[in-house]
């Protein structure tokens, strides 16, 4: 009657990805409030503020679909959702490294705040992968 | 997750960054509490602008029939009867956020300083307090004689005026201690036109630039800049936060207005209001100031020794030059003496009372004349207005403790009666010297030039450093070039227009022949005729110096570059009539002049910039034109280029790897005809494929 499952999920992994969503809360006010200020007393090249704007929104469209999909994945105990969150990892990281090298003005904390936030993606790969392997070596087989 | 939770997590962050906020608000709050004088109450308004000047029918009452609401006299003011000055504290001093400023002492040129070359007689060292100076250096170092530019003032960037004091450069010789003492920023402009990296820090006013990146401590500067990325272009921009565009945003900004309108009775120091002496009553000095717009809506007051420069868009009723007669008919400017500490009655008897001279001058400003009410009185008829001031110009003269004289210069110029609003250019500078600001020599630089400060050049023969610093040749300092005025070409030596130093431009204008008798020449001479007016126009036919240094004081002769030219290496010029002789038709006829800068970067220190030009080429481009025998004129362009020597024409990036990889010819094909080679390979092959399938399957 009751069908075979494994428990799977990874607590490190749940942890990382509880904290990180609530950081990203954290990360997403900051940076708002940052380049309000920066916009409104340093003089930005034309659009680059558009453009900044646009990369942050995606980067946090991202960062939520990603946490969303990691957590799902991992509480459900399916790698697929886990998969894509692995993939989605890579933008993501892309983005925030933008804003740590690339952004017109980088401020000091903006440093600190996107360097936490690349440890966490680096952390919740690493458990990401580990729960795709530890999901695939114990699939059962009815 | 739960919405709640996320929610909730939210707002403990936006908590946390509002907590951020309230620290960067107590740091305003702080200085709001020092500056704790309301100004607005005090700010009233006249509207009897044009009494003094109501006898002769004026153009502006044919206009508008004396409005005079709308002709108003902001001055501002809180007034003292003369017998009852209350003894005002002499309290906490304004606490501006001080820019540190980081020029670099660099010791290596202490040995600079033994070495004596004279540049100057001993009569050109005409300042007391300098020759003190020089006595104390001659005792320590045993010289005879040391010239001005000292090794201290080789390293200030901010020293640009020659034997007067630079306002809030702390590192000019030329200011005593106590003119340093009035000074709260000290700003090496050097360090700020040049630092590639900055370190702008958010503050209570906005970003404040130039803290040396080891004075930075971590935790005290999160909200610095450390990095940016701003293209190279405008770097210059991004170094100078437009501080007035914060000013007109919400908030995080100091407005500086809100300050010093309560008369103390203390000597001047930076960022004071300017007091005024009329009817008794002692009032502060305003100019017009945009607030919302472009529009002169709003005023604030002249702060002493903070130079300004507005514009904005008025109209011709409301221009500022119509408040300036009538505050200069009416009223002193005012400084505190030590006489003035102890009386009770404040006067002219007690105060140093200056009054305003004002000073009419021509459009580019070269003919300036004291201002003649008969000669020099606005009118206007049907069609425009003449003696109309666009432009005007308050010059403070401050030395020995007071304001000595105040000139305001009035550009005038000839404006249509139909434009409804115009713009008009409100510039306040000081001097803190005894000479007229037309005697002080403008150095471009030091030593280095600075980007956008003109070229110095000479048309002497020899001894350029001595003229230069010669009062009498002051016409030929820098280097001018043909001019566009309603375009037409306007000679090289009768216009302003300086070559800057750092700035490439591109003029294009139109040369008129004024000569009629060319027809009589042949079509070859006629064209050379105008080729060598254009050529004397240009100022090609004369040898012009131009100086390696933005501070030509320490110049040797060969540091004055001769500005070489191609002109002699082009084709020769020759022409032919067209068309019965109403067309002329000149074969290699110069049509384009490019000035070419080649300058390097000299300096020792990489912070540091100190540009020294190395050559300067004019460059005659030729092309054939014709020539229309009704209208002899031509289009000129006129180039001027600064080419960084120390850089590649052009960059050259390194193209991608070339592997010179080959597959052998059978690799496609695992079993080769060459019986041998089938059975070594294929059993390998083989158990590859196999084993590479199984994994995937």
């Amino acid at each position: 009657m009751s069908k075979v499952t494994n428990v799977n999920s990874s607590l490190a992994y749940e942890i990382l990805l509880y904290l990180n969503s609530f950081y990203l809360g954290m990360f997403f006010v900051c940076e708002v409030a940052m380049g309000i200020l920066k916009a409104i007393n340093v003089s930005y090249p034309e659009n680059a503020l558009i453009t900044e704007a646009g990369i942050f929104s995606a980067l946090c469209l991202v960062e939520v679909i990603r946490i969303f999909l990691g957590r799902r994945g991992n509480l459900a105990s399916k790698k697929i959702p886990v998969f894509f969150s692995v993939i989605l990892t890579i933008p993501s990281a892309v983005g925030v490294c933008y804003f740590l090298i690339y952004q017109t003005y980088i401020l000091r904390l903006e440093y600190i705040w996107c360097a936490v936030m690349l440890m966490f993606h680096a952390l919740e790969l690493a458990f990401a992968i580990l729960f795709i392997f530890t999901v695939c070596k114990n699939q059962q087989f009815e | 997750m739960r919405v709640i939770t996320y929610l909730g997590f939210t707002l403990l962050s936006i908590l946390i960054q509002f907590s951020v906020m309230d620290y960067i608000q107590d740091n305003l709050k702080l200085e709001e509490e020092q500056t704790d004088i309301n100004v607005t109450s005090r700010k009233k308004r006249y509207d009897d602008m044009f009494k003094s000047i109501k006898q002769t029918p004026h153009a502006l009452y044919y206009r508008t029939h004396l409005n005079k609401d709308s002709l108003k006299v902001s001055q501002s003011m809180k007034s003292y009867s003369n017998l009852s000055v209350p003894e005002t504290e002499m309290s906490t001093m304004i606490t501006n956020s001080i820019i540190d400023e980081f020029y670099y002492e660099n010791i290596s040129t202490t040995e600079d300083a033994f070495t004596t070359e004279t540049l100057y007689s001993t009569t050109e060292i005409d300042n007391v307090t300098e020759i003190t100076f020089y006595n104390k250096k001659n005792k320590t170092t045993l010289q005879p004689y040391v010239p001005k530019e000292n090794l201290e003032n080789k390293n200030c960037g901010c020293d640009l005026l020659y034997r007067v004091c630079d306002i809030s450069c702390c590192c000019d010789n030329d200011c005593s201690e106590k003119d340093k003492k009035l000074f709260v920023n000290c700003n090496d402009i050097s360090s700020h036109h040049v630092e590639e990296s900055q370190y702008a820090c958010f503050e209570a006013h906005g970003f404040e630039v130039s803290q040396r990146e080891d004075e930075i401590n971590l935790y005290d500067n999160l909200f610095c800049i450390v990095k940016n990325n701003v293209p190279s272009k405008i770097n210059l921009n991004s170094k100078w936060p437009d501080f007035n565009a914060a000013d007109k945003a919400y908030k995080w900004h100091k407005t500086d207005t809100s300050r010093n309108t309560e008369f103390e009775r203390k000597p001047y120091v930076y960022g004071d209001t300017i007091w005024v002496l009329k009817e008794g009553s002692i009032w502060y000095i305003d100019m017009p100031s945009p607030t919302v717009n472009n529009y002169c809506s709003g005023r604030r007051p002249i702060l002493f020794l903070k130079e300004e420069n507005i514009e904005c868009t008025v109209l011709l009723k409301d221009l500022e030059m119509f408040q300036i007669f009538r505050t200069s008919q009416e009223s002193h400017c005012i400084s505190v003496t030590e006489q003035s500490l102890n009386s009770s009655v404040l006067n002219c008897s007690t105060l140093h009372c200056t009054n305003w001279s004002i000073v009419i001058c021509d459009e580019d400003g070269s003919k300036c004349n004291y201002y003649n009410k008969t000669v020099h009185e606005p009118s206007c008829n049907e069609s425009y207005c003449v003696n109309i001031a666009l432009q005007l110009e308050y010059i403070f003269y401050y030395y020995d403790s007071k304001i000595t004289n105040v000139t305001i210069k009035l550009f005038v110029k000839n404006v249509a009666n139909h434009i409804p609003f115009m713009t008009q250019v409100v510039n306040v500078r000081f001097i803190m010297a005894n000479v007229s600001i037309d005697e002080i020599i403008r150095i471009s630089g030091n030593p280095g030039y600075l980007y956008g400060l003109p070229v110095i050049s000479s048309a002497a023969e020899s001894n350029h450093t001595a003229q230069f610093f010669n009062n009498t040749y002051r016409q030929k300092r820098y280097l001018t070039q043909l001019d566009n005025i309603d375009g037409l070409c306007v000679s090289y030596n009768k216009t302003v227009n300086f070559v800057d130093f750092g700035i490439n431009k591109r003029i294009k204008c139109r040369y008129i022949h004024s000569k009629t008798d060319w027809l009589k020449l042949n079509s070859t001479d006629a064209c050379e005729d105008i080729e060598n007016q254009i050529k004397q126009l240009s100022g090609l036919t004369e040898k012009i110096y131009v100086s390696a240094l933005g501070n030509p004081a320490d110049n040797k002769e060969k540091d004055w570059i001769l500005i070489t030219s191609n002109i002699q290496e082009k084709d020769v010029t020759y022409g032919q009539f067209l068309a019965n002789n109403s067309r002329l038709r000149c074969n290699n006829f110069i049509v384009r002049i490019s000035y070419v800068f080649t300058f390097a970067d000299v300096s020792e220190v990489v912070t540091k910039r100190e540009y020294k030009i190395i050559a300067v080429n004019t460059e005659v481009a030729t092309h054939n034109v014709t020539i229309s025998a009704e209208d002899v004129s031509t289009v000129l362009t006129i180039d001027t280029n600064f080419v960084d020597g120390t850089k590649p024409k052009e960059y050259e990036y390194a193209g991608g790897p070339h592997l010179n990889i080959y597959l052998p010819k059978d690799f496609f094909f695992p079993f080769p005809s060459d019986a041998n080679c089938t059975n070594k390979l294929s059993v390998p092959l083989m158990t590859l494929c196999f084993t590479i399938y199984y994994q995937i399957k």
